[in-house]
């Protein structure tokens, strides 16, 4: 019986996860609480929540994410490999290895008053691995680990053996499927850890047609891809992931903030590029896929890492056998990840729960306070009837209930909500609220009853976490959430707060994209709702039984 | 260095932004990029206002920290609108949390914040002075505009900061914030020359890395997977 802190950071995406008794508690991203998007830096505010929701208990142990000499030895060797021109960024990278990130473990001791006995790591990609098994339906399975790189790992394959993560094969830097997509996602002028849905959402517009120019820096193999470093600036550029000689074969890198305007050639032949990657993408996922589902004697598969967040490969995946996708994939996964580990480590059952909602709760009392001080209009009612009322007249409204999700997706706790179906949904949230680029899509939530109506296939729990993508049945109808290809990234809708509102709307479908502007993380707490409303011309604000106007 | 802390040594700051103004503002880079500098700095005077929005226990304060994070959004939208119409390249805006009211605590928290909109009362009336005497109507238009808010927001912050002083005197939080802005300033000083330092040592000693880069490159062969 342990109380298991989780914790990652320092890179991107720091998370905090506690687990107590085996029980997940709860599990923050730091950006939904600093407001910066994937903050890196250690999550104390995180860590300072978990902590609250879950009533302040004694951290027997803290477990970090990943192994920090480990990380520094591959850096020092990469950089010394490639000097003296690894020169321009040599100082720096050292610097910020030696700065805070070698020292983190003694930090956190320090921070939390915790003996250093009681702090540890894992490795990055055992922590994956983690966060997908032991939160899937399943007690084994076969394990795929896909990012841009840990410690030097940049895939990992794992089965299971005694109720244990056993790992069968890896995947060394620098050849990683994560760096190349992130590289091609640098390249279209998107930033890295944030633009790679942009990519994935900007193939359906492109031909994978590019193949034989992806052939002179990248082929597959049965670790995933093997990549030409000297197309990637050797790996040494900290912002960009490629090179001059990757643009001499693919052309010019777009220029970052350039409109897109798909009717033209040029941002097509971008579109195309985008598809190519895609493409790689999916086909050397699907080759790991087979290879891990042999190996570990099972149909049923388990995913984590960064790539785990493409949700076109999933739904690739998804047709050879069961597959589960942990929401929070990415490195903030990797404390939850690691919170688990500890805890079987500590000799704890592990329980299985949802992972749609682990963070704060809203606090509808003092919303009402500081809106009414804001000379907003606040009003009690019945939130299921009066939001159904506001978007059958077709409004848009944000909607705050319950505690905020776990991972990258709104499921219906922190939302913008609005009708499915006209297109005019689709280019008044984009045009006023979330200025995105025009090709990428919006996504529906439906009820799991009404689902297999309106969507290929039936739900299951990749679906519930909004995962993978279906084919739309009647596209002509859901203008607003159909993608170019006829496809959605739908969530199914199970239980929650949205299960009590979809019935009330046509189709039982809506609307639902992240609550939060350009650049910013989505909405934590009410507070974060209502500097939200202030900012962007929402028609009304739901917030638990608060209905909050201009 | 810290947005607040910006021209806390420039107590002269009409006289000195005419001296200057021909090189502080001297070419369309320069300008798009000190404007950009600016749209940082609004946007962590917008995230640090959200903490405190969340933090304070008074919902009539945490009320006003968002109509004042407001205002610095949409400040920040503005210079990053002229700073790109001027031909910035794309940046996405990132500035820090520093988490400064759970630092210093809100009486102080707010001296600081009141200090920091005086200065750039005088700052950006200096700025839209001299734009408009050198005929740059938009920049002067720029500044101007975004006069009246902190203005405003000076004057909030000192109203808040005597109602949580409950009206008396002041001038410890005050002291308080004035310290620790001059400790913030050193701090980056101090910061920058060592990160300059160690850069110049880093270079001078680097011929020492040939012998492990030989090492490095012998086994990095052996070391890449498949």
């Amino acid at each position: 019986m342990a109380t298991i802190l989780g914790v990652s950071g320092t890179y991107h995406d720091a998370a905090a996860a506690l687990i107590v008794d085996g029980k997940i508690m709860a599990a923050l991203q730091e950006e939904r609480l600093s407001r910066v998007k994937n903050d890196p830096s250690l999550p104390f505010r995180a860590i300072e929540a978990v902590l609250s929701i879950s009533g302040r208990p004694e951290i027997d142990q803290l477990v970090y994410y990943e192994n920090p000499y480990a990380k520094l030895e591959r850096v020092l060797r990469h950089h010394l490999a490639h000097f003296p021109r690894s020169l321009r960024v040599f100082p720096r990278a050292i610097a910020s290895q030696l700065g805070g990130k070698l020292q983190v473990l003694d930090t956190l001791s320090s921070r939390l008053s915790l003996p250093r006995s009681r702090v540890r790591f894992v490795s990055h990609h055992h922590s994956h691995a983690a966060s997908a098994l032991f939160t899937s339906p399943w007690h084994e399975a076969a394990v795929l680990t896909i990012d841009g790189v840990g410690e030097s790992t940049t895939t990992g394959m794992w089965d299971v053996v005694g109720g244990r993560l056993r790992c069968m094969e890896t995947t060394r830097f620098p050849h990683s499927i994560g760096l190349l997509y992130a590289a091609i996602t640098s390249w279209l002028g998107f930033s890295v850890n944030e633009g790679e849905g942009k990519t994935m959402a900007l193939a359906a517009y492109g031909r994978p047609n590019r193949r034989e120019v992806f052939g002179k820096f990248c082929r597959l193999t049965d670790g995933g891809v093997s990549l030409t470093p000297s197309f990637f600036d050797d790996f040494l550029s900290p912002t960009h992931g490629f090179g001059p000689k990757l643009e001499q074969v693919l052309g010019s890198a777009r220029p970052p903030g350039k409109p897109w305007d798909l009717s033209t050639a040029e941002d097509l032949a971008y579109a195309d590029v985008a598809a190519t990657v895609q493409q790689l993408t999916e086909e050397a996922t699907l080759h790991l896929a087979r290879r891990a589902r042999r190996m570990a004697g099972t149909d049923k598969l388990c995913l984590a890492g960064g790539v785990a967040l493409n949700a076109v490969v999933n739904r690739r995946l998804s047709l050879e056998g069961p597959l589960y996708v942990q929401p929070a994939a990415g490195d903030a996964g990797g404390a939850l990840g690691a919170a688990l580990i500890g805890a079987l480590d500590a000799g704890d059952t592990l329980e299985k729960r949802s992972l749609r909602a682990l963070g704060l709760p809203c606090r509808p009392e003092r919303a009402s306070q500081v809106a009414r001080e804001l000379g907003l209009t606040v009003a009690t009612c019945d939130s299921v009837a009066s939001a159904a009322r506001d978007l059958e007249a077709g409004k848009i409204i944000a909607w705050c209930h319950g505690r905020h999700e776990w991972g990258p997706r709104a499921l219906g706790q922190r939302s913008l909500l609005a009708s499915p179906l006209p297109l005019q949904s689709r280019e008044r949230l984009n045009r006023e609220i979330k200025r995105r680029e025009p090709f990428r899509p919006f996504a529906p939530a439906i009820s799991a009853e009404g689902f297999s109506t309106y969507f290929e296939g039936v739900p299951d729990p990749l679906t519930a976490y909004m995962t993978t993508t279906r084919d739309v049945l009647r596209p002509e109808m859901f203008q607003a959430i159909t993608h170019v290809d006829g496809s959605a990234r739908v969530q199914s809708v199970h239980d929650g707060p949205l299960s009590q509102l979809l019935p009330h709307l046509d189709h039982s479908c809506v609307l639902n994209t992240s609550l939060n502007g350009p650049g910013e993380p989505i909405a934590a707490t009410d507070i974060d709702a209502i500097s939200f409303f202030l900012r962007h011309s929402v028609d009304a604000l739901y917030i638990e039984d608060l209905r909050i106007t201009r | 260095m810290h947005p607040m802390v910006r021209g806390c040594c420039m107590p002269v700051m009409p006289l000195l932004s005419a001296l200057t103004h021909r090189w502080s503002w001297r070419s369309r880079t320069v300008t798009a990029a000190r404007l950009h500098q600016f749209a940082l700095a609004e946007h962590n005077t917008f995230l640090e206002l959200t903490e405190a929005a969340e933090h304070t226990p008074d919902p009539k304060r945490a009320a006003a920290y968002l109509r004042h994070a407001a205002d610095e959004a949409r400040h920040t939208r503005a210079f990053v609108a002229r700073s790109r119409a001027l031909g910035a390249p794309y940046t996405a805006i990132r500035a820090d949390n520093t988490a400064l009211f759970s630092t210093l605590g809100e009486p102080t928290f707010l001296a600081f914040v009141a200090r920091g909109e005086a200065r750039a009362v005088q700052q950006f009336t200096s700025y839209e002075r001299v734009f408009s005497a050198n005929g740059e109507r938009k920049m002067a238009q720029l500044f101007g505009a975004i006069l009246p808010d902190e203005a405003q927001h000076t004057q909030y912050a000192t109203a808040l900061l005597d109602e949580v002083n409950e009206q008396r005197d002041a001038s410890p939080w005050r002291r308080r914030a004035a310290l620790f802005e001059a400790r913030l300033f050193l701090m980056t000083a101090f910061r920058t020359l060592g990160q300059v330092l160690f850069t110049l040592l880093f270079l001078l000693f680097s011929p020492l890395l040939f012998p492990f880069a030989w090492v490095a490159r012998r086994t990095s062969a052996s070391q890449e997977g498949r």
